[in-house]
């Protein structure tokens, strides 16, 4: 026996394998049960569908070969078709097959039940889907066993307690279960219909859509059998429905390969780039709004399109396709798992997508640069203004107050001395006084005490009384910013103001200083002959460099009829 | 003449007490900070507090917050407050309140014993002093429509004068004129500036605010 046993599940599994041996065994069974259907009485029509039916099944599963991940869908619509087929002997008179078809007269509705409630991996939805899944095994095989043993039939071959009411009991009983069942699944269908999103639902809609449509009927059937045990037409109709499913599998199938062609024009939708980012084309073309693109920088780090660091995650519920070019990962798509029902989709974004995203990936890896650059540019500003201020804070309370100290000792000292002497201390006074004078300066335009005390508003309105050019200061902050933020606004007034001074002949100018959404606009205007905007080239830019730090704009523009206007712009937020 | 003197830094403090004991000043307290100076203010009722603006904690502004506390507390004491800052903005803080027995002197004049008596002087009879540097600072403003462009050279002297705190008298002194001379120019400044004749306001101080503040 056990040299027997082995070989069988071997032709199951390159059944299981290599579906298309299914096909000439669905063919000639089919051949043959409709032939004797049809010499026993069974109507064309119903002969007609039930071999449809068996071969559009078989047929389905066939054209589902290239997706791998759909190996049980596939087996449940051939194992389907056969089990349909298996009911039709029924048609024969001889006892072992007429026996063999009563008793699996609704298997296969038990089957399409499995491959529905298992679409697309095999594994049921829910325990509740299991449970109606086992719930419909059950009806068809004990059902069809007890079918066999009481019928009355002469063809019966194992008819044991054969009774008439026996027969109606089991028929009755059977029906009454399978439509529990086929409540049970177009329930849990629509359920899944409903919560389903994305790529996950494009993959699995068509076929459920064609369960939900057929399954009623076959419900309207069973029902009509629990109650009246009389077969009807509607019976063949609601058989000739079913063809739905296998026709929704290959409605969905139809629809993932249009979308291969949609990302075979990727490439020139890709060429053809407009605002729309490549992310955004991908997610259009995938399908899936919940995808991720992120850009393998030769660091090995993950950036997105901005340049902003990227994680590539590692948990259920996302799939992660790698892109690559020449042989190196440009790229990582991280998207919904049921883009990978349509492999060969992801596989044309692969091949066509695979230079651009060498481009792009390497403008984000530039934008990742550029944002350490300014980041660190940032900070350095932000240090060179602590530094500022530490300078300043040691010259008023270090070197400046010695000074001062020694002027006070000048003093002391001048007082008890007399003559000459008297007069070398006096006139060293003069020079330390002048020096402490000097250091005051200095100190202030490394970082002015007022500004940092007061404000930038006190810090102009200082700034514009001692410029010699009339200075109209126009508009306030009213509140802190940012030192940097206040610092930089203060330099870039200062610095346009000592040019007026120097270059530009003017009579007057304006400074005009607003803080409105999140933005500190500063500009100065002169009346001068333009002098100010030719002097940009000096110490305005190094300012430019400052603000520019800080995420901000300086410029200058001349006005045709006289004078310069430098503007500064800072994001800043209060 | 009492005085107490508050400053962070020992070396001047101690510098200027000496200064000021050699030229027959009593300095009754030494004061490292804004706390000890009011403490010590509240015992020693002197006649003037010469009061760094810069002390501990921050190192800011607690010089004039002192000053502020002390002629609110104690009237009888003027206060001189020594800053590094040219900035005007402080000294108008210190005056604005109430122009009286008060003074702003950069620190680098406490070593000018001659400039210092004279300032602790004049606070302690009442007026109100400003560093010439600041002042000048002040007065070379440039303004867009500017009521003291209106003013002559001379006026514009004498307003200087007033807001370094000169009488009437001091002025005359200064600048070698009679009384009668310096009464009309002060009548035409207060005119051309548009200060009203009132009794119960000081119109000399308007002027001088009038003119800083513009």
């Amino acid at each position: 026996m056990s040299s027997r046993a082995a070989p069988v599940p071997q032709a199951q599994v390159s059944v299981l394998r290599d579906p298309v041996l299914v096909l000439p065994l669905a063919v000639g069974a089919g051949l043959a049960v409709g032939w004797e259907g049809l010499h026993n009485g069974i109507s064309g029509g119903r002969v007609a569908v039930d071999l449809s039916l068996c071969w559009g099944f078989v047929a389905a599963s066939l054209v589902a070969l290239q997706r791998s991940r759909w190996r049980r869908p596939r087996l449940l619509l051939a194992v389907a078709g056969l089990a349909l087929l298996a009911a039709d002997l029924e048609w024969f008179n001889a006892p072992g097959l007429w026996t063999l078809g009563l008793a699996l007269e609704w298997v296969w509705l038990a089957v399409i039940v499995q491959l529905v409630l298992t679409f697309p991996d095999g594994r049921p939805w829910s325990w509740l889907a299991n449970a109606t899944i086992v719930a419909g095994y059950l009806a068809a095989a004990v059902g069809g066993l007890a079918s066999v043993l009481v019928s009355v039939d002469h063809r019966d071959a194992l008819s044991i307690l054969a009774s008439q009411s026996a027969t109606d009991t089991v028929a009755r009983a059977r029906a009454g279960l399978g439509f529990a069942v086929l409540l049970s699944t177009l329930a849990l269908i629509g359920w899944r219909l409903v919560s389903l999103r994305g790529a996950t639902w494009r993959a699995q809609a068509p076929l459920l859509v064609g369960a939900a449509l057929a399954l009623p009927l076959m419900a309207v059937t069973l029902a009509q059998l629990t109650l009246t045990n009389q077969d009807s037409a509607v019976n063949t109709i609601a058989r000739a429905l079913t063809g739905l499913i296998p026709l929704g599998f290959l409605a969905g199938i139809a629809w993932s390969r249009l979308r291969r062609t949609q990302a075979n024009d990727l490439v020139v939708d890709l060429r053809s780039s407009g605002e729309v980012t490549l992310r955004d084309r991908l997610a259009r073309t995938l399908g899936d709004p919940t995808l991720e693109l992120a850009y393998r920088l030769s660091d090995g780090r993950y950036v997105d399109e901005s340049g902003a660091a990227a994680v590539v995650p590692d948990r259920p519920g996302r799939a992660v396709t790698m892109l690559t070019a020449r042989d190196e990962i440009v790229a990582a798509l991280v998207h919904d798992p049921a883009l990978l029902d349509e492999p060969g989709l992801v596989e044309s974004v692969r091949a066509t997508a695979g230079l651009v995203l060498e481009n792009e990936r390497l403008a984000a890896e530039v934008r990742a640069q550029l944002a350490q650059v300014r980041a660190s540019r940032a900070r350095l500003v932000v240090a060179t203004d602590e530094e500022r201020r530490r300078i300043e804070r040691d010259l008023h309370d270090g070197a400046q107050q010695r000074l001062v100290a020694v002027c006070v000792a000048l003093g002391t000292a001048a007082g008890r001395a007399q003559g000459p002497t008297r007069q070398a201390f006096l006139s060293a006074q003069d020079d330390l006084e002048q020096a402490i004078a000097e250091l005051r300066q200095l100190a202030r335009g490394i970082h002015p005490t007022l500004l940092r005390e007061e404000g930038l508003d006190a810090a102009l309105d200082g700034l514009a009384g001692r410029t010699p050019v009339p200075v109209r200061v126009e508009g306030s902050i009213g509140v802190r910013l940012a030192p940097a933020v206040e610092l930089a606004a203060y330099f870039v007034a200062c610095e346009a103001l000592t040019n007026v001074v120097k270059h530009a002949h003017a009579n007057a100018a304006t400074v005009h200083v607003a803080h409105v959404g999140g933005v500190l606009s500063l500009s100065v205007t002169d009346d001068g002959d333009g002098g100010a905007h030719s002097a940009i080239g000096g110490g305005l830019a190094g300012l430019r460099d400052r603000v520019e730090a800080l995420d901000g704009t300086l410029r200058a523009e001349n006005d045709p009829a006289g004078g310069t206007t430098i503007c500064a712009e800072i994001p800043c937020a209060s | 003449m009492r005085v107490v003197i508050a400053d962070d830094a020992a070396l001047i403090r101690e510098g200027v007490a000496l200064l000021l004991a050699d030229h027959g000043v009593e300095v009754a307290a030494q004061l490292a900070d804004a706390d000890a100076l009011m403490a010590s203010v509240g015992d020693h009722h002197p006649d003037v507090a010469l009061v760094d603006i810069r002390m501990p904690p921050t190192h800011t502004d607690e010089g004039l917050r002192a000053a502020a506390q002390i002629r609110a507390e104690h009237p009888g004491t003027a206060v001189l407050v020594l800053s590094q800052h040219l900035e005007p903005r402080y000294a108008l803080r210190l005056i604005e309140e109430n122009p009286a027995k008060v003074g702003y002197l950069l620190k680098e004049r406490v070593g000018r014993v001659e400039q210092l008596l004279d300032a602790i002087r004049r606070v302690s009879s009442g007026e109100c002093v400003i560093d010439r540097t600041i002042v000048d600072e002040l007065i070379n403003r440039s303004r867009q429509p500017d009521p003291l462009s209106e003013l002559t050279p001379r006026e514009r002297e004498i307003l200087a004068l007033i807001a370094e705190g000169r009488s009437n008298q001091g002025i005359c002194h200064a600048l070698w004129l009679s009384p009668k001379t310096v009464e009309s120019h002060i009548r035409s400044v207060l005119s051309k500036l548009d200060i009203p004749a009132a009794a119960q306001d000081n119109r000399r101080v308007l002027a001088v605010l009038a003119h800083l503040r513009h």
